[in-house]
């Protein structure tokens, strides 16, 4: 039989009076018992009973209330009184109890701003109806073990019909339309979606309805539904929206509802603004006479199948359609992963890592008040063995120590709720557009009663974590000896090497933390100084997108470009302008596959591809993308003349061993294609394309004349801050076409940051914690020498007086305290090296033992020790002998 | 002065269990299963000892058993005028729910 959680049975015994501690405790336990309580459980409702007697006993005060169970008997008073006596002893001892304070609201402010990021990114569950059993469905590539997010929709059709563990499947595509019809036309990131979606999601309208079975077959009307956000913003939380028309890409279409504010879909790529059904005829698709095309696929898994079933028959659908279509089938699996942790994979390791920073920086922040703690039961001593000599019981003086605990953890804990609320505030400001506009529940980053609940959970195992340890100290036997020997000079030896021991735990996990921030900073550092290929400063960048409508032909998407590229390099404050369709740190990429004439072709499934750039002439001149050989595009390469690519130095390296790739001729498309040839006129510098430690890839430029695509990305280089000339490059746009939006408006710098996102937030929060870690352990190391050299004056005074000079007494403090920081700082490189190994995949540039690393971290520990060492021991060697004598 | 709905729920489960079973334990398990609300101990004495003080129940001190970690139990007994402050209270609720039933569904 297992036995019920220790620690709760012990709190519950140590926060109740005796009669209440014995029903509630005995009430537990036979549950516990019967079996009919987990662990958590265990641990909710014993706090929760806390609560509640505290709260009744602190509101019942009034004596004709009988409020027996919660008076407790005669040899006990109420927690009430102990914790209004350690209000007072606090009060009358301010230092003591900033200090305290002060260290516990970093640690409790800094754990609860963790825990709120990750509630948002993990725990939290999304707002759908039972979101556990909601799932992506997701193609895995068997041959090369990678995840694809695109299912085809007859893949998606025959899920929905014959994986009886699946209630449902739906499925979704980008679609980013342009809104046109008021003041200013923009871009909305819209989704097409099966017509089942919402309700699959079991999420309801705030208004009107969402799409019918017709509207999502082909024929159906135009229609869309609304997110809360774009309601609000572009039609002013109108409520007669439903019904009335907008016009998206040039279509007129009914608006027919409007989803409820925390409603969020997709959840991995740009929130939805606006959905529109997208249009399906399954049994078409089944029936070979509609291709097949590629969506995102979501499924919710039947209640009680549970995730491992459900997954069983997909993988055997799946390989049946491998039998049944293996032209288009052959090594395609699919995997299920519940909708809200699809984000795990790729924050899960850091933020592992931070939890544990986190953890360390409370574990110090508990060490130190011990320690405060520690010192102040030492001066206590004759106060708590008078009251054991007049027959205060062990327990009874343990639970009055941790009733003042409690109350020192509570206030230390509103003080990082305040901490926590600052920090996240500030965090919010900082996020990146791209997080900004991805990541579902950041409404709830803040303060909520979760976090609240967090926080002072936390307080009271803090207080408990802190304070039993000086609490049985200070009421063990030492307390009556104290009495017989007078006054304390410097408490016993015992809890004179418990505080050393505390002081050399604190400085190894100072050390062990700065190590681990010193290797992610210096990480982030090379990565930021990897060369991209191009010059981004003072480069800003923005996307447009040419309606299907008004743009019909290439011959008109040319044109509206170039007059685009005339106007923008007209404005003075403006270098240089071009346009390509993708732009490198766009986070859109797409490889594209090709042959070169005269070479042998490739074996099956080795076929060479490269990135597809398509750019107007001045790109390169604006990127200062280094040519490497050759032209760049000019006037020559238009439409009817030759037909010309350039192609970087990586496609070269791969493709052109050693030979000439000037004048040679590729072709885009699977080899043996019918594509028109390209004569290669030049090679450009490698440009990195999806993040600076990758290597460069393959790419192939081609001018924009030949291929006028709708979607292109300016590049124009400014005199300044790209920022401030938003509004004229915006305006120049919209000379050429006043109902053009332009989006994904941001400086060229910024989106390469924003590839290092993840890099620079962890090495932010690194070093946050490590200087929290740092500070906490140098006011720890004052803390204890500062207090031995207090209770050591009388000896220090014998001394002088017997001839020691000044200088010896310094040396002596010194010496006591530095050997505590360089056992410290010795143990915790230890810790620090063996975590760092930990590190190594995503360390960059800097091995796992990077000596300039440590050597840095050691030598600022030490001189943080040197100097929190130094002040109490020049105060000791300025001791004045006779004054001390005189004292005793 | 009518009952609160969670000291309504207290009194009821007592009255349905047998005077041996009428402890925080049972009352709790019962409370559980009929409304499938989980209550803590703690809430379920606090709410028992204010209604003690009120004069609506008594409690007696039972004997310890090993299940319970060899801690007592505190049975509870329904005093007459708690049955009657119940009663009223439960008249009243009724009286207010009169003519309802088209709108809530409450008969």
């Amino acid at each position: 039989m297992k036995r019920p959680p220790a620690i709760a049975s012990a709190l519950l015994r140590a926060l109740m009076p005796q009669q209440a501690f014995e029903c509630i405790a005995g009430d537990l336990e036979e549950a516990w018992t019967a079996g009919s309580l987990s662990r958590l459980r265990y641990w909710q409702l014993a706090l929760v009973s806390i609560l509640s007697v505290l709260l009744a006993r602190f509101t019942s005060r009034d004596a004709t209330g009988a409020a027996h169970l919660l008076k407790g008997d005669g040899a006990m008073r109420s927690l009430l009184q102990d914790m209004a006596y350690g209000a007072r002893l606090m009060r009358r001892n301010p230092v003591f109890t900033l200090a305290a304070m002060v260290t516990l609201a970093l640690g409790i402010g800094a754990n609860t701003a963790i825990f709120s990021i990750l509630h948002v990114l993990i725990l939290k569950p999304l707002d759908y109806h039972d979101p556990r059993n909601v799932a992506y469905v997701r193609a895995w590539l068997h041959q090369t073990q990678t995840m694809r997010f695109g299912l085809s929709t007859l893949e998606m059709i025959h899920l929905q019909r014959e994986a009886s563990t699946l209630a449902d499947v739906a499925a979704y595509t980008y679609w980013s339309a342009n809104l046109t019809g008021g003041d200013m036309p923009e871009r909305v990131q819209a989704y097409r979606v099966t017509a089942n979606l919402f309700d699959l999601l079991g999420v309801a309208p705030l208004h009107g309805r969402t799409f019918s079975y017709d509207e999502g077959r082909p024929g159906g009307r135009e229609v869309a539904v609304l997110s809360h956000g774009l309601w609000r913003r572009r039609f002013a939380s109108d409520p007669s929206i439903v019904g009335r028309g907008i016009v998206l890409d040039g279509v007129r279409v009914t608006i027919v509802g409007v989803m409820p504010e925390r409603f969020e879909f997709p959840v991995f790529n740009f929130k939805g603004e606006l959905w529109a059904p997208m249009r399906l005829d399954a049994d078409a698709v089944l029936a070979g006479r509609t291709p097949a095309s590629s969506a995102v696929v979501v499924a919710r898994v039947r209640s009680g199948v549970g995730y491992a079933a459900a997954q069983a028959e997909v993988d055997a659908v799946m390989s049946r359609l491998e039998q049944e279509h293996p032209d288009t089938n052959r090594g395609r699996g699919a995997r299920l992963a519940e909708i809200g942790t699809i984000d795990d994979e790729i924050a899960g390791p850091a933020m592992i890592i931070v939890m544990c920073a986190v953890s360390v920086v409370l574990l110090l922040a508990c060490a130190n008040v011990a320690n405060l703690l520690l010192a102040r039961g030492v001066a206590r001593q004759r106060e708590l063995a008078v009251r054991v000599a007049l027959g205060a019981g062990r327990t009874r003086i343990v639970r009055q120590l941790l009733a003042e605990s409690v109350l020192l953890s509570l206030l230390g804990g509103a003080a990082g709720a305040a901490v926590a609320l600052i920090g996240l505030s500030g965090l919010r400001g900082a996020l990146p557009e791209v997080v900004r506009t991805t990541q579902p529940n950041l409404d709830a980053l803040g303060f909520n009663t979760t976090t609240l609940a967090f926080a002072l959970v936390l307080s009271l195992v803090t207080s408990v974590v802190f304070g039993l340890l000086p609490a049985f100290r200070a009421a063990g036997p030492a307390a009556q000896e104290a009495l017989r020997e007078g006054a304390g000079a410097g408490g016993s030896r015992s809890t004179r090497r418990l505080r050393s021991v505390l002081v050399v735990g604190e400085v190894a996990l100072a050390t062990a933390l700065l190590v681990v921030a010193g290797l992610l900073v210096r990480t982030y550092q090379q990565q930021h100084r990897i060369d991209p290929g191009f010059d981004p400063g003072n480069v800003l960048t923005l996307t447009i997108t040419l309606p299907e409508d008004r743009y019909p032909t290439p011959d008109a998407r040319a044109r509206f470009f170039d007059a685009a590229v005339i106007r923008i390099s007209a404005i003075s404050a403006v270098q240089a302008a071009g346009f390509v369709n993708v732009l490198p740190f766009s986070t859109y990429n797409r490889a594209r596959g090709f042959s070169i004439d005269g070479q042998e072709p490739p074996e099956p499934g080795r076929e060479p591809s490269a990135g597809l750039r398509i750019a107007t002439e001045g790109y390169f001149d604006v990127m200062r993308i280094p040519l490497k050989a050759g032209r760049t595009f000019d006037t020559r390469d238009g439409a009817q003349g030759n037909r010309t690519a350039l192609v970087n130095e990586a496609l070269v390296r791969a493709h052109f061993a050693g030979r000439d790739p000037l004048g040679a001729r590729l072709r885009l498309g699977v080899p043996g294609s019918d594509a028109p040839p390209l004569t290669i006129v030049g090679v450009a510098g490698d440009v990195r394309h999806d993040s600076l430690t990758e290597r460069p890839q393959p790419e192939i430029y081609l001018p924009m004349s030949q291929a006028p695509p709708a979607m292109m990305m300016l590049a124009a280089r400014t005199a300044g801050d790209p920022e401030a000339y938003v509004p004229v490059v915006r305006a120049a746009i919209q000379g050429v076409d006043p109902s053009q939006p332009v989006y994904h408006v941001k400086s060229a710098e910024a989106m390469v940051a924003e590839s290092l996102y993840v890099q620079m937030s962890a090495a932010a929060m690194m070093s946050l914690f490590s200087f929290v870690a740092l500070v906490l352990a140098s006011v720890g190391i004052y803390g204890v020498i500062a207090y031995s050299v207090s209770q050591q004056q009388h000896e220090f005074g014998v001394r002088l007086a017997l001839g020691a000079r000044p200088r010896d007494i310094l040396r002596l403090v010194m010496n006591n305290g530095l050997r505590l920081v360089f056992t410290g700082i010795f143990l915790g490189g230890i810790c620090a090296f063996a975590a760092s190994q930990l590190l190594r995949a995503i360390l960059y540039g800097v091995g796992p033992s990077d000596p300039v690393t440590y050597s840095s971290v050691v030598a600022l520990l030490a001189a943080v020790g040197v100097i929190a060492c130094c002040i109490p021991a020049w105060r000791a060697s300025r001791t004045q002998p006779m004054a001390v004598i005189r004292l005793e | 002065m009518y009952l609160g709905e969670f000291e309504q729920l207290l009194l009821m489960a007592i009255l349905r269990l047998d005077s041996e079973e009428a402890y925080g334990a049972r009352i709790r398990a019962e409370i559980e299963q009929r409304t499938g609300r989980l209550v803590a101990p703690g809430a379920i004495y606090t709410a028992l000892d204010r209604l003690e003080g009120r004069g609506l129940v008594r409690s007696r001190l039972g004997e310890p058993t090993a299940r319970r970690g060899g801690k007592r139990k505190r049975h509870y007994q329904v005093m007459p005028a708690g049955a009657a402050l119940l009663r009223r209270t439960q008249e009243a609720l009724a009286r207010m729910a009169r003519g309802l039933k088209p709108r809530t569904g409450i008969s």
